[in-house]
């Protein structure tokens, strides 16, 4: 009983700590090290713009695994992950009369999940935006996910995966998923960051950033996102490229402690821009320190 | 082990499984939470909930199992309690054995030992050696006196996992709502009107056969428009007062429907009571949310669907004076009736479902119905009540060509008399009985004196001939959980197969 609890330090679990690249919490890399640990995909969902995307990269990065993505659009069926038949090549080629085409194998392509499968090495596997297909499309890879194989009909070929890929799935909740798929996946929400953490993602993308001013920054965009009239609240990376924007424009401090300008980088629904210029036609004040914006941001 | 958490996570209705419990045991028998009781806390919310709306039933479960176990437990606990049981000036008492034998201990082994014995308590304990509590001398207590204690409750250093359990951040996540959104959408594909239109994508293979055939086995490739449902609905719900509480649950079932891509377009306007010069895009119905009805009229044209939800409580001043806007801000010149004709002669289709009376006194006069489709009579609001004779009337007016349709809810036995009555006295067709019971068990019981058998209602079973429906129930969206059965009869009836459909209250 003794060595079934091993201490977490050595052993296959701290493999992810996160990379230079990307700043993340304690609970995601514990999420994701669990994942890996219980073979089993880990579920992404979050605002727009928090990172899920970007973060299968710094997985792949972090572990030194080779990546695979596998971006889902509305019209994917689950089994052209597994593998695509080229049918009409096949049936051009026998018109046309170039290459052998009684073998079928030649015409058999493998998707990002069969790749995965058939790698040599272990991959990181990317399925991106799952909720965009269909209903009933999570469904139908459940069985492949689980036992890692599948069959290929035309060639009767099975092909079983040598190492079983880690698999990060990233959902932007337009679509409730099915039970059964949930049932199957160590699941994270990555939260907004708060301020702490913000400024740290700020700094990876803009290392020389003036304090004062990423001060002012910061207090423009909470305020912003604690506005309830807002339709879409700007995410993290607007932030980033407004940041940009403000650098490349030369702005001051002072200026920005009594506007905001470039509001179209920030703000990206016409309704809210509206909202924003009354806000200053009627003589709203911005905010200038982080006390105005209330006790929830004591910095 | 810790089933505390699980059947408490049970009963705040978190769907846990067997299989995700067994999950997280196998992962804490891999030592994945590292002996902190915070990563506990994530590891536990990583395997048990699969959904941020259950984040915060999550975190009140977790505060309540776990509760008075934080305190000295931060990460760094291990290390402090090892430095402080290898000092042998804190055990005065033990013997050399005993010393040696502590000094053996493993944090692993003090750390498993202990979240196993908080496993086993099942209730507060002071005193005594061996539970978790406050006093007495067991290993574990709360200014306790044991030589191998661990402190249990007061300040913590970091982080700890009950400050994030009790903060409860997630709670603006939770819905509660009984509906749920995918086996809406599940059930609400079959509502369809497939037409083919637009680019000719798909491959149609019969024709491509045909084609081949007749070209000498050259392959000719001849493609069509792929189906695409045509259904185009525009809602319009009452938010007054009276119908806050079901608006919801109609706005998600449409909203289902076309997130499934099973309407082609879908709009949703809101209104106060009834009809005037604006309609309001969200339920807040704010001065910036106004669009003049008019402007929709002109956007939308006549294949547009039109449902309107609401309880036509509307006093018949609102309805039929000008400036009848109890809201004295938003005057309006036209009489809201005038609007609610001009709406209803725009769109070649059009339904308004309606909350059943009951015993709220509300206004009887001058409440618009349901509107008929087709054949442009303008006179088309009237009324009709169910056990007052008007019925019979009303049927007998509608002559031969009548499809009766009862929604009854089960143990409605008074509808069943009213449906064998009124309905069988209906010549032609036979009457479709819908039953809204759950179990065909349960039908029975309501269907005492026909004796027909249950159908399950699809357009198929409905042939194309132009006849008329009379509903004799309303179909009741007060419910949380509004019957699949009742709006989708009414949507398939009213919109799909245009049929005009008198309705009583």
């Amino acid at each position: 009983m003794e060595d079934a609890i091993c201490m977490s330090t050595n052993g296959d679990f701290s493999r992810f700590q996160g990379t230079p690249g990307y700043i993340a919490s304690g609970p995601l890399v514990d999420a994701v090290n669990c994942a890996i640990a219980l073979e089993r995909p880990l579920l992404l969902k979050g605002e727009p713009g928090t990172g899920k995307t970007v973060l299968a990269r710094h997985v792949a990065e972090g572990l030194g695994m080779p990546m695979l993505s596998w971006h889902i659009k509305s019209t994917s069926k689950a089994a052209d992950g597994l593998y695509v038949y080229d049918t009409v090549q096949r049936l051009n080629d026998s018109r046309f009369g170039t290459g052998d085409v009684s073998d079928i194998r030649r015409y058999i392509k493998l998707g990002p999940l069969g790749e995965s499968f058939a790698a040599r090495e272990r991959h990181v596997l990317l399925i991106d935006e799952i909720d965009k297909a269909d209903l009933e499309f999570p469904n139908d890879l459940l069985r492949e996910l689980d036992e890692m194989r599948f069959t290929v009909v035309e060639t009767g070929d099975e092909i079983v995966a040598r190492e079983r890929p880690v698999v990060l799935i990233t959902s932007n909740n337009e679509k409730e998923l099915p039970d059964a798929f949930l049932r199957r996946c160590i699941f994270h929400y990555i939260e907004f960051p708060d301020v702490a953490t913000m400024r740290k993602i700020v700094a990876v993308h803009h290392p020389h950033l003036e304090a004062k001013l990423l001060d002012q920054v910061l207090i423009k965009f909470y305020w912003l996102r604690e506005q309830s009239e807002l339709r879409k609240k700007p995410s993290t990376s607007e932030l980033v490229d407004w940041i940009s924007a403000l650098l490349r424009s030369g702005l001051s401090r002072a200026q920005l402690e009594a506007h905001i300008p470039f509001i179209g980088v920030l703000l990206k629904k016409e309704q809210d821009a509206d909202a924003l210029s009354r806000f200053d036609e009627r003589g709203g004040r911005y905010p200038a320190k982080w006390a105005d914006l209330g006790p929830r941001y004591n910095q | 082990m810790f089933l505390d958490l699980f059947t408490g996570l049970r009963d705040e209705g978190v769907p846990v499984a067997i299989q995700e419990w067994q999950a997280f045991l196998t992962a804490l028998e891999q030592g994945l939470h590292g002996s902190s009781l915070l990563r506990f806390y994530h590891l536990g919310r990583a395997c048990l909930v699969k959904s941020e709306t259950f984040f915060d039933a999550y975190d009140r479960v977790f505060a309540q199992v776990f509760r008075g176990v934080e305190g000295a437990l931060g990460d760094d606990i291990t290390e402090r309690l090892l430095e402080w049981l290898r000092d042998p000036k804190n055990f005065p008492e033990l013997t050399p054995e005993q010393l040696a034998a502590l000094e053996r201990l493993s944090s692993d082994e003090l750390m498993r030992k202990f979240l196993e014995t908080l496993a086993e308590q099942t209730e507060r304990h002071d005193g005594g050696d061996r539970w978790v509590g406050t006093g007495g001398r067991s290993p574990y207590g709360h200014g306790g006196v044991h030589p191998t204690g661990i402190r249990v409750g007061g300040p913590a250093r970091s982080r700890s996992a009950m400050k994030v359990a009790e903060e409860r951040r997630f709670r603006d996540y939770r819905t509660d709502v009984v509906l749920d959104a995918r086996q809406l959408r599940v059930a609400l594909r079959r509502l369809r009107q497939l037409t083919r239109s637009g680019a000719q994508t798909e491959l149609d293979l019969d024709e491509t056969v045909d084609e081949t055939c007749r070209n000498a086995g050259e392959i000719e490739l001849i493609f069509r428009a792929p189906r695409r449902n045509d259904v185009r609905l525009l809602l319009l719900m009452d938010v007054g007062g009276t119908m806050d509480p079901h608006y919801e649950p109609v706005s998600q079932l449409l909203t289902a429907l076309h997130d499934e891509r099973g309407l082609r377009d879908f709009q949703a306007y809101y209104f106060h009571n009834t009809i005037y010069d604006h309609l309001y895009t969200s339920g807040r119905m704010l001065r910036v949310d106004e669009i003049a009805t008019g402007d929709i009229l002109r956007r939308l044209d006549g294949r547009w669907k039109l449902a309107i939800v609401g309880d036509a409580a509307m006093h018949p001043a609102e309805l039929l004076e000008p400036n009848g806007n109890i809201d004295p801000r938003r005057t309006a010149a036209t009489p809201s009736i005038r609007w609610l004709h001009r709406i209803a002669t725009h769109f070649d289709r059009s339904v308004w479902i309606s909350r059943p009376r009951g015993a709220r006194s509300a206004p009887r006069g001058g409440s618009g119905k349901e509107r008929s489709g087709g054949d442009g009579n303008a006179a088309g609001l009237g009324r009709v009540g169910l056990g007052e004779l008007h019925l019979e009337d009303t049927v007998h007016q509608a002559g031969d060509d009548v499809l009766a349709v009862e929604v009854l809810r089960v143990g409605q036995r008074e509808s069943a008399r009213v449906v064998a009555d009124v309905v069988l006295g209906v010549g032609g067709r036979e009457p479709l009985v819908v039953l809204e019971g759950d179990t065909a068990v349960e039908a029975q019981h309501v269907v005492v004196h026909l004796d027909f058998d249950l159908v399950l209602l699809d357009t198929r079973h409905v042939d194309e001939e132009p006849e008329r429906v009379l509903v004799l129930a309303d179909v009741d969206v007060g419910h949380v959980r509004p019957t699949r059965t009742g709006v989708l009869l009414l949507l398939h009836f009213q919109l799909l197969l245009g049929r005009e459909i008198l309705c009583s209250h």
